[in-house]
């Protein structure tokens, strides 16, 4: 068991944080928003509150802006945008994952072909 | 009555999360307590998360302030200071500990997130207790490192008193002499007993002090040598 949740944390590590890059790609948005769509992914599930240590340090290497709103319901909101330097990160890794992906996939048999 | 009950909650886990962050600067501190306070009155608003058994399901999901508390200096790449904290938290925790009795939410079994989220959660609980567990020792461990200086000091005392003795043999010697030279010039015969008064009482520390020292390395080389050659 604790091996299995290893093997999930490894994989997650180095890899979460360009899916939350990715996730605010196209549109800004808020903490709690950004969480919940973690949360209804079952292989990256963390626990929801490590997302936000994550999305500080992101903020603070440049890759996300931030920007606080009012909020109709609750609290105000922080919204997170992609920067210049996020968006080309994204792009590194999105070239680097697929090479990474296809040498996994042919040296652990996973490809499929 | 329900209300006050997550209300109470709620600030617990907040207040729990906001000592183990004492080891991050503070502006981080502070920007993460408010995005996590942020989260959940988000969460209790606009998705009617109203009672206790929700509330605690919410919080579970967040994951216990050990568990996020460590991915807050992970991402900050603070590493010791990160188990001073948490040893720090640790003792503090002894006395406020009302919140792991959060993980098990008896209303509500979350079967979607007992799947997924929780088992790597509970594991980094465990690595942060370990982190930590050794240094629940140091209050003990704090009393050793005061027994020592006073060993050296006295250990120093002893020597200063030994070169007192010696200085105060030597001038005694001397003195004896003086005395010794004086009565064999006025009289041979009662040279021996104002000798002995005078020295009897100096010497008993003399002979304390310097015995110990003198005894330890004198048989050493003795005993050896004695019978090598000879034999």
């Amino acid at each position: 068991m604790a091996d299995v949740a290893q093997l999930s944390t490894s994989l997650r590590r180095g890899t979460l944080e360009f899916c939350v890059l990715a996730m605010v790609e196209h549109e800004d948005r808020y903490g709690t928003e950004i969480v919940r769509r973690f949360g209804e992914e079952r292989n990256l599930a963390a626990s929801e509150g490590t997302i936000y240590p994550l999305l500080s340090r992101l903020r603070r290497v440049g890759w996300l802006d931030s920007k606080w709103s009012e909020s109709p319901t609750g609290p105000p909101r922080r919204y997170y945008a992609l920067t210049d330097a996020g968006r080309s990160a994204l792009e590194h890794f999105r070239s680097e994952w697929v090479s990474f992906r296809l040498t996994v996939d042919r040296l652990v048999g996973t490809g499929g072909a | 009555m329900s209300s006050n009950k997550t209300d109470d909650a709620v600030a617990e886990y907040l207040h729990e999360l906001e000592l183990r962050l004492s080891g991050l600067p503070v502006l981080q501190r502070r920007e993460l307590l408010a995005e996590i306070e942020a989260h959940i009155t988000n969460e209790r608003v606009e998705r009617a998360v109203v009672s206790e058994s929700d509330v605690l399901e919410l919080l579970e999901r967040l994951g216990s302030p050990e568990i996020v508390a460590a991915a807050a200096y992970e991402e900050a790449g603070i590493g010791d200071t990160r188990r001073q904290v948490l040893a720090y938290a640790g003792a503090t925790q002894a006395a406020v500990r009302p919140l792991p009795s959060i993980p098990p939410p008896p209303d509500s079994p979350p079967p979607a997130y007992a799947a997924g989220p929780f088992p790597p959660a509970a594991n980094l609980g465990q690595s942060s207790y370990a982190g930590y567990s050794p240094f629940d020792g140091p209050p003990p461990v704090v009393g050793p490192p005061f027994a020592p200086p006073p060993a050296p000091k006295q250990e120093s005392n002893n020597g200063l008193r030994v070169v007192v003795g010696v200085a105060i043999a030597a001038v005694v010697f001397v003195l004896l002499g003086c005395l010794a030279g004086g009565f064999f010039l006025a009289r041979g015969a009662t040279v021996d007993e104002s000798p002995v008064s005078v020295t009897a009482p100096d010497r008993v520390p003399i002979e304390r002090a310097v015995p110990d020292v003198p005894e330890r390395a004198v048989p050493l080389p003795t005993a050896p040598d004695a019978p090598l050659p000879t034999e």
